[in-house]
């Protein structure tokens, strides 16, 4: 029976998960960085070189590229406005002439007179700052993820043009957006960064470019300067492309030109470009047709290399890289996929004109096998783009290859074709794996979970639990898993005969649709129960479970506003508090009715003293304590800039005094609490280990801790390294040992066979029998068995098990923030002890009631755990990942135990709170034998936590229950983190803030799934364990 | 106006006043439990508290005395439509502030997205629609219907 709850549970949460997986292979592109370097084999040709060319190939392949071609002396000016769109530039004549239009005059005079060139220039989606800035410089087409790129700093460490120029010795000076300071830390001589993170301020940054550009432009020593004014973009955030504001910008940016253009050399190149567009709105970030339309002007006092190739309108983003590359003579970055722009070449020498042919063909062929070894080296190491794609371009370039040896005039023009179109098909498959999004898998994987969440719901909301157990107990969780394994497999035979080509994709779509219509004909054979069920709870509707609904609907509509988003650490603890308070004051004072009346006021507030509603509302307010003082454990994420404020000024040595001590006093409270509990005598392995280890693991940490922050000078001196590190070693063995083996000996009980019997609240039967067995001899081996703690023999292993996992995510959240631990722990069963008291209240009169949770104290379970999130110190941004808790073991080699830490460190909060979701269930049961006061009818519940064990139907339906409740709001979250990055996916702040969101809510749904099963498990082997017990103790009577 | 002379003697009103300050202490300690800044912004917190005492503690001292305040704050039912009135426009002045710091988080870099403005005056708009709420359902809905009617009954009440 177990058993089929929990592949119940898998099922459901396999559904949700292949839905989520089909939305992120869609939303979330992903590409590998890889770390070769390109270099020249032959830097320099001469001309008499180019004539042989087609004889000069290099057999040395350790180089990306045979030729560098270019004069060495040639400087350029970069100079990139920020969301300048081509028709911001291009001249306009036209009837309705917006504030933008022909603004840039300087630009439009180097058109038409002096040969500059102006392009359309395509950027590629994501159109934001830091992904475009990341193209510019690297020719690739960089995704929101660019695995093996550095997580916690933004350094680009992939091959790029900045890296190639200062390598063969060239100044480059900087000044404007620091974003590029950021990808770039110290590559520059002379850099002048300014913040671009706020978007309201037109003008520091533009003012800033034009001072210091003014004074560079002066110097001579620079070969390369870039400038980056940001005033036209941010003017569009602010107000749109329409408005009086945008006309200023870029006719300051049009003077700062003209003086650019005035001071240039015969031998500098001057590109103006934008690096994206902007919508009408002045938003950008997506992939319409006005955000990736940039604009760029090419500008050379000399010539360029030939108008008798022909000029074509468009070029592509990553096309400037290789162009600027064969312009600087530097070689081309490894991993760039553009193709050079011949047009744009200035002349190799005066005498250039009649081997224009062979200089071109040469300058396209090394480009052509530049991007093919970058694209089979790709496809060598990674298997993101399907075999027969990779063989058909590999045949076009052999094709090509021929075509190039046989070269002449004759077919110099269809070689010149196809060789673009080549390179233009090769950036077509790259693109559509790692740029464009896939809304199909998007929008079939945002259907298929909506449907998966409501249908889920209605089966453990509308159907009565008694009929879901009917149910389970039937065929129809074979049925239903036969007609998913059935249209798997068909979906299997289908790829096998090659009728299904996407074999990943289908398989998501069909075990997630057959999910569905198994789900939905249960719900549909059952609708008038449904319904009935439905009736029923509307009839006996009340406050609470309104307001439970409100503050659900906030904490998710949230997730569509970036500043909610921004700000949530302090919203979740928010809503946290006010459902808490709700609930705590929602509890009716009974008695004061009658007493009212009869008493004066002074006895009525004694009355209220001593009332249950009293105590409850004391224990609110110690969690609420507890909730405020973990505010001092956030970290602030860069977008809260002025709302938060850490506390820093702890010193190491007192937060690790402190830390060990709390610990110290929580294990002694824990154990004081066992031991009062009964769960603490004898000498049964799982009580040896809560009696022991725990001490251990306190030294062990405390020591840990202590040594680690000595200063790194004397460190050495005592100990070596690894003698530290065996330490947390020992703390997370020990850990996972005693929870391991609380699993296999999951009872924390010591039985006796005494001769004595208590009788609970009946001395003198039991005082008589003494007599009679001391008066009569023979009756010495009266074998009735006692058994010390059965009354809390879940909530004791529960305990137990929260000691230890305390200490595993401690080791993992160091020194600092270990307190948190200790407090999270405190609030969860500070909540389960206010949640229950408050069922009893709502419950009066029926015991059956007692065994559900309700939505409610779900609710409270879940806001709690993603408020502890936020408490460990964690924000949704990869920035404020803890990276350093991967080394508490030392240097290991391998990628996975470094990462599964960093995992666990991150979802700690979300992994405890799923571990321990029964103790919404258990707990009840315990404040009912332990503090009867506070429940009207504790007589009915004499038998403590072994009513669990008595109802076995019951408790398992409601277990299900609960797992199912926690899971599908947990999914439901996850839902609108979906829906909200797919709706903002063109928002400005989708990849700094939405796509983050998204990701860490789906990674912590898929991360808790495991340990709440893990918790249902634990509670049934204790069941198992206490009838296996029953039934001992009854054989050996 | 007679009720409140009636209540106008000293040792009642020094009463009065300590209740609205254990108010005011009571609110304080509330918003920075939910989250308001302890250290830098008290005398902003304090402010709110003695704000939203004056709203909902002050009136019910004032009119009903302070028993009446014991009567709410000890979870007892109203016993009469003058006491009803305090109890909802409390319950909606409080629902007001909390609606209220929903303004706060979002990024409008207005001037009056600091602390406790938004939450004051979410405060003393839910206080009008208390008191339009409680009007509305006794006049239109109410089973008492007159004016003056009312305002007899509670003076013979007090007198």
């Amino acid at each position: 029976m177990t058993c089929r709850y929990v592949l119940l549970v898998s099922w459901i949460s396999l559904t949700l998960v292949s839905a989520l997986l089909l939305f992120s292979r869609g939303f979330l592109m992903t590409r590998t960085v890889l770390k070769q370097k390109s270099c020249c084999a032959v830097d320099s040709v001469h001309l008499e070189g180019i004539r042989n060319s087609r004889n000069l190939f290099v057999p040395d392949s350790n180089c990306s590229q045979k030729f560098c071609l270019g004069v060495g002396n040639t400087r350029a000016i970069i100079f990139v406005v920020d969301a300048l769109r081509y028709d911001f530039v291009a001249p306009y004549s036209g009837l309705e002439e917006q504030y933008y239009h022909n603004k840039m005059t300087v630009l439009d005079d180097l058109v038409t007179t002096k040969g500059a060139r102006l392009y359309k220039f395509i950027a590629d989606p994501p159109t934001t700052t830091f992904q475009r800035v990341n193209a510019l410089t690297t020719g690739s087409l960089p995704t929101f993820i660019d695995i093996g790129s550095n997580f916690a700093s933004t350094e680009i460490n992939e091959d790029n043009i900045i890296d190639k120029l200062i390598s063969t010795n060239r100044t480059v000076v900087f000044i404007g957006d620091d974003t590029w300071t950021g990808l770039y830390p110290n590559r520059f001589t002379r850099q002048y960064p300014y913040p671009s993170f706020n978007v309201w301020d037109l003008d520091t940054v533009d003012n800033g470019v034009k001072s210091h550009l003014a004074t560079e432009l002066q110097k001579t020593d620079w070969d390369v300067i870039l400038a980056h004014v940001l005033g036209v973009d941010h003017c569009g955030h602010r107000y749109g492309s329409k408005h009086p504001e945008m006309a200023r910008k870029l006719s300051e940016t049009n003077d700062m030109l003209r003086e650019v253009v005035e001071s240039m050399d015969n031998r500098t190149v001057l590109f103006v470009m934008g690096d994206h567009g902007m919508t009408e709105s002045g938003d950008h970030g997506g992939e319409s047709h006005k955000e990736v339309t940039a604009a760029l002007v090419v500008y050379s006092k000399n010539p360029f290399l030939s108008s008798r190739l022909s000029v074509a309108p468009e070029i592509q983003q990553v096309d400037f890289v290789p162009t600027f590359s064969q312009i600087m003579g530097i070689p081309v970055p490894f991993s760039s996929l553009g193709a050079t722009f011949l047009t744009n070449l200035p002349p190799q020498s005066e005498d250039y004109g009649s081997n224009t042919h062979d200089l071109a063909s040469l300058i396209v062929w090394t480009n052509v096998e530049q991007v093919t070894n970058y694209f089979t080296e790709y496809a060598r190491t990674n298997s993101q783009f399907p075999s027969s794609v990779v063989d058909k371009l590999l045949k076009n370039y052999t094709s090509l290859l021929e075509k190039y040896k046989n070269l002449n005039i004759a077919n110099f023009s269809t070689f010149m074709e196809e060789s673009l179109k080549y390179m233009n098909d090769l950036r077509e498959v790259c693109r559509a794996v790692w740029v464009q999004f896939d809304s199909f898998s998007m929008s079939r994987g945002l259907v298929l979970i909506f449907l998966t969440i409501s249908l889920g719901f209605i089966v453990v909301d509308g159907l009565p639990s008694e009929l879901l157990h009917d149910m389970i107990k039937g065929p129809f969780l074979w049925y239903g898993f036969l007609f998913v394994a059935a249209s798997s497999g068909l979906c299997c035979v289908l790829h096998y005969f090659k009728l299904i080509s996407r074999l990943e994709l289908s398989l998501y779509i069909t075990s997630c649709c057959s999910s569905i219509v198994a789900l939905s004909c249960l719900i549909v054979l059952n609708w008038y129960q449904v319904a009935e069920h439905w009736y029923k709870l509307n009839k006996s509707s009340d406050p609470l479970s309104l307001i439970t609904r409100v503050i659900a609907l906030v904490s998710a509509v949230g997730m569509f506003s970036n500043s909610y988003v921004v700000q949530e650490s302090s919203i979740i603890p928010y809503l946290l508090t006010s459902l808490v308070w709700v609930s705590v004051i929602d509890v009716k004072l009974e008695a004061v009715k009658k007493f009212a009346e009869k008493c004066s006021n002074f006895s009525i507030f004694g009355y209220f003293v001593t009332s249950v509603k009293c105590k409850l509302i004391l224990l609110a307010l110690c969690l609420n304590v507890i909730l405020r003082l973990t505010f001092y454990f956030w970290e602030c994420r860069e977008e809260q800039n002025t709302n938060c404020h850490r506390v820093k000024n702890i010193s190491k040595t007192l937060s690790c005094v402190m830390t060990v001590i709390s610990f110290a006093t929580f294990i002694t409270l824990a154990r004081l609490l066992l031991r009062n509990l009964g769960n603490l005598t004898g000498w049964s392995p799982p009580i040896f280990v809560s009696r022991y280890f725990p001490t251990v693991n306190v030294v062990c940490c405390g020591c840990y801790w202590i040594l680690n922050s000595l200063p790194t000078v004397n460190k050495p001196k005592l100990f070596f390294s690894w003698q530290i590190q065996l330490l947390p070693i020992t703390v997370f063995f020990i850990s996972g040992g005693a929870i391991v083996l609380l699993y296999v000996f999951p009872l924390c009980v010591h039985r006796t066979y005494n001769t004595v019997l208590y009788h609970h609240g009946n001395l003198i039967p039991s005082i008589f029998n003494k007599m009679r067995n001391i008066m009569s001899s023979h009756n010495l081996e009266d074998r009735t068995p006692v058994v010390y703690g059965l009354a809390t023999v879940y909530s004791a292993t529960f305990i137990n098990l929260s000691i230890f996992i305390s200490f595993l995510s401690a080791v993992l959240l160091g020194e600092s923030r270990a307190v948190v631990n200790v407090l999270m722990i405190c609030t969860m069963f500070l909540l389960a002890v206010i949640l229950s008291i408050v069922k009893f209240e709502k419950a009066k009169n029926s015991k059956g009631n007692c065994f559900s949770v309700p939505w409610w104290s779900v609710l409270c379970w879940a806001l709690s755990s993603s408020h502890f999130f936020y408490a460990t110190g964690h924000q949704p941004t990869f920035s404020t990942v803890q990276w350093d808790c991967a080394g508490i073991f030392g240097n290991i080699v391998s990628t996975i135990v470094p990462g599964m830490l960093v995992i666990l460190n991150t979802f700690i909060s979300q992994i405890t709170h799923s571990l321990l979701l029964p103790l919404l269930m258990i707990i009840p049961f315990t404040v009912a034998t332990v503090w009867p006061k506070v429940v009207h009818n504790s007589h009915e519940f004499r038998n403590g936590e072994l009513e669990l064990f008595q109802n076995d139907d019951l408790r398992r339906q409601e277990m299900f229950n609960l797992l199912a409740r926690y899971i599908l709001f947990s999914a439901f979250k996850v839902f609108v983190s979906m829906f909200s990055a797919c709706i903002h996916s063109r928002h400005l702040m989708v990849w700094a803030i939405f796509a983050p969101k998204f990701i860490f809510e789906g990674v912590s749904f898929l991360v808790s799934l495991p340990f709440l099963l893990l918790g249902f498990l634990f509670v049934e082997r204790i069941s198992t364990k206490i009838s296996c017990l029953v039934t001992e103790s009854s054989h050996i009577d | 106006m007679s009720i409140i002379y009636r209540h106008m003697d000293l040792v009642e009103s020094i009463k009065g006043i300590i209740i609205y300050c254990l108010g005011t202490i009571m609110f304080f300690v509330a918003a920075v439990l939910f989250g308001a800044e302890i250290m830098s912004k008290h005398e902003e917190t304090l402010m709110f508290g003695a704000f939203v005492s004056l709203l909902t503690i002050f009136p019910m001292t004032l009119h009903t005395g302070r028993q009446a305040v014991m009567k709410f704050m000890t979870n007892q039912p109203a016993p009469n439509m003058f006491h009803k009135m305090f109890y909802r426009t409390f319950q909606f002045t409080i629902a007001g502030a909390w609606v209220g710091a929903a303004y706060i988080p979002l990024d409008w870099d207005r001037a009056w997205q600091a602390w406790p403005i938004t939450c004051s005056f979410g405060a003393l708009i839910g206080n009008i629609l208390g008191y339009m709420f409680i009007l509305v359902q006794h006049f239109v809905f109410g089973t008492h219907g007159v004016f003056g009617k009312k305002k007899k009954s509670f003076s013979g009440k007090y007198s």
